[in-house]
């Protein structure tokens, strides 16, 4: 009685672990499905259409690395690249800074904190197009915002009269004449600054969550000892988020480098993404263009492993400074 | 005495810089909300005085001739034909969009929370190999795999311009299902151990134990789901061309050659107003979701 039971059990057990493994069989099947074809199978399928011809009307064609020389032949690809770290650059330098400097204003003791999360972390929901859009109407030469207000201030300026004597155009000869999207000097800057509007509350949630991850502590002990707000800035809260910061940088540029949906909305009418002048030609409206309008998807396909070539060793570079600096003292 | 003054020395300075901060603050916040406001502004406003010098910042809202419903009557009434591509019918994009987003969530967050449970709580040969295969496609940036999952889709699924191409690529994610496992961890061993006993199915310990005690994690990742289908622009726009969905349809306001921006803020206000609704009840789980990512990856 008592040997039949354990069999028993032990049969219980070895049936359970059978029925485990067709379980996990049938719980992974479908994301396992998913994540084999849309990500395993579609790189190799993008490695491999890289070495042909392909427009998907006519028989594929082996043309070895000539895609891989034509792209780096390519003129508008190295513009596209200096494009890009312009607006990498500009976004991640600018979310860095005033990311933290917002944390940490907005971790002090102080009523109403809640109000300025709300504001701060709103533009996070809106799409890329509806900003996009909305900037147009801010930018826009004549009509914007901006550029309005730049004409009225600077033409004041320009008119100021003092005692009798006209001083303004001795600063300004005249209002100017702001074209934040059409001036190809400064168009990257302005889709820049749209970009830094929807995700700057990014960058400030991730910094306030290692801020609140830090030992209070180790500010009252360099409080006791003297140290100002900035010193303990400087010595405590930035070496201390060394790991954030890491992490904000490879993050950034990478959202970087997928800035697309902006860029479809803001050309002014009868201009094309890209422009003016190719200004803020990006290396995935490239990849786009060439796949969809020139149906060349194997061109297509050698630019996004180049793009990823890239992504790639800047990620590894940045995790390797990174590490360095951490064993430092 | 001396102790007195310099209290209110102290407490000069205190206030002093509690109002710099204030100040500080207060013209961030201004800089994130004006475009919000602007955007609503000029969806109601008639052109006129949303542009140039004869803008009106603050109109009163008493003054009626401000104001118009114009924009959005245009938006929802528009009959763009099916075939130029140039639809751009709000109501058809919005009511795409909600199925969209609602399917895809659905089906990501199911998708998802079975291979986490799976690789979390069940044991078998092989599941570090497989937590390993899927975590690290996350490196792989999607502009990667546009064009291959097109190609896929296409050819292989017969997606192009339907719901099952839109919507099937996005049901399963390498970052979902990492966070679900990452939280189903955390559930302890005993609970299912109990349930195990008293006969229940790995089907039924899934879903009457794990997913009820996963509800924090599935918010986070369903609100994050929610932003990123509703505001998903690229991968409608290679993988259909009548089924408009809301990001679509503001981007056909450029291709169809409108520069009028009346309409654009309306359209505007229709795809941000859900999704801003959304934020403000969900602020401190949307918070959690933001940085779910970041402090375990």
């Amino acid at each position: 009685m008592k040997k039949k039971s354990q069999d028993m059990a032990g049969n219980g057990i070895s049936a359970w672990r059978k029925r485990e493994k067709l379980a996990a069989i049938f719980f992974l099947f479908p994301a396992l499905l998913l994540i084999a074809v849309f990500a395993y199978a579609s790189f190799v399928i993008t490695v491999i259409m890289s070495f042909y011809k392909v427009d998907w009307l006519s028989e594929p064609t082996f043309v070895g690395l000539a895609n891989f020389s034509k792209v780096l032949h390519y003129d508008l690809f190295w513009k596209s690249l200096a494009n890009v770290s312009v607006f990498v650059i500009e976004t991640v330098g600018f979310g860095l800074v005033a990311g933290l400097f917002f944390a940490v204003l907005m971790e002090q003791k102080i009523k109403g904190v809640g109000f300025f999360r709300v504001a701060f972390f709103m533009p996070l929901v809106i799409s890329a197009a509806a900003t996009a859009w909305i900037f147009r109407l801010i930018f826009g030469k004549g009509y914007g915002v901006v550029p309005v207000l730049v004409t009225q201030v600077t033409g004041w300026i320009s008119d100021l009269t003092i005692g009798g004597y006209h001083v303004g155009h001795l600063l300004l000869s005249g209002p100017i004449v702001l074209d934040p999207l059409g001036d190809p000097r400064l168009a990257m800057t302005s889709v820049a600054a749209m970009s830094i509007w929807g995700g700057l509350g990014y960058w400030i949630l991730i910094y306030t969550a290692g801020l609140r991850s830090i030992d209070p502590g180790l500010y009252e002990s360099a409080m006791i000892d003297g140290a100002g707000f900035w010193r303990r800035t400087l010595y405590i809260t930035v070496p201390l988020l060394r790991p954030v910061i890491l992490f904000l940088s490879i993050t950034g540029i990478i959202r970087a480098f997928q800035l697309f949906a902006i860029l479809l909305i803001i050309p002014p009418y009868g201009g094309t993404p890209g422009g003016p002048d190719d200004s803020t030609q990006v290396p995935i409206l490239l990849i786009y263009n060439i796949a969809f309008s020139q149906r060349d998807f194997g061109y297509a396909s050698a630019l996004a492993l180049v793009i990823f070539a890239i992504l790639l060793v800047i990620t590894l570079i940045q995790a390797k400074v990174g590490k360095l600096s951490e064993g430092a003292p | 005495m001396t102790h007195h003054t310099a209290f209110n020395r102290d407490r000069g300075k205190h206030l002093m810089r509690s109002a710099i901060i204030y100040l500080v603050l207060a013209a961030g916040a201004l800089a994130m909300l004006f475009p919000v406001y602007w955007m609503y502004m000029a969806s109601f406003k008639d052109e006129f005085y949303s542009t140039g010098e004869h803008m009106v910042w603050f109109p009163p809202p008493w003054e009626a001739k401000y104001f118009t419903l114009d924009h959005y009557r245009e938006l929802l009434s528009r009959t763009g034909s099916k075939t130029s591509g140039g639809t751009d019918n709000f109501i058809d994009a919005t009511v795409n969009t909600a199925i969209m987003t609602g399917v895809g969530t659905l089906g990501n967050i199911l998708f998802c929370a079975m291979a986490g449970f799976a690789l979390a709580k069940l044991k078998f040969r092989g599941r570090n190999f497989i937590l390993m295969a899927v975590v690290s496609t996350m490196m792989i940036p999607g502009i990667m795999l546009l064009l291959p999952n097109f190609a896929i889709t296409t050819f292989v699924l017969h997606g192009y311009n339907n719901f099952a191409g839109l919507i099937i690529p996005g049901l399963a994610g390498p970052f979902g299902i990492f966070l679900m496992r990452q939280y189903m961890l955390s559930i302890p061993d005993e609970l299912l151990d109990a349930a195990k006993v008293d006969g229940a199915g790995i089907v039924r310990i899934f879903f009457s134990i794990v997913l009820p005690l996963s509800t924090p994690i599935i918010v986070a990742y369903g609100i994050l789901l929610v932003l990123g289908f509703w505001n998903e622009l690229i991968w409608p726009m290679v993988i259909t061309k009548d089924l408009v969905v809301l990001q679509m349809a503001l981007q056909n306001l450029v291709e169809i050659g409108s520069q009028r921006m009346g309409p654009a803020m309306a359209g505007a206000a229709i795809s941000s107003t859900p999704v801003i609704i959304l934020f403000l009840i969900v602020r401190k789980q949307f918070v959690r979701a933001m940085t779910s990512g970041a402090l375990k990856g």
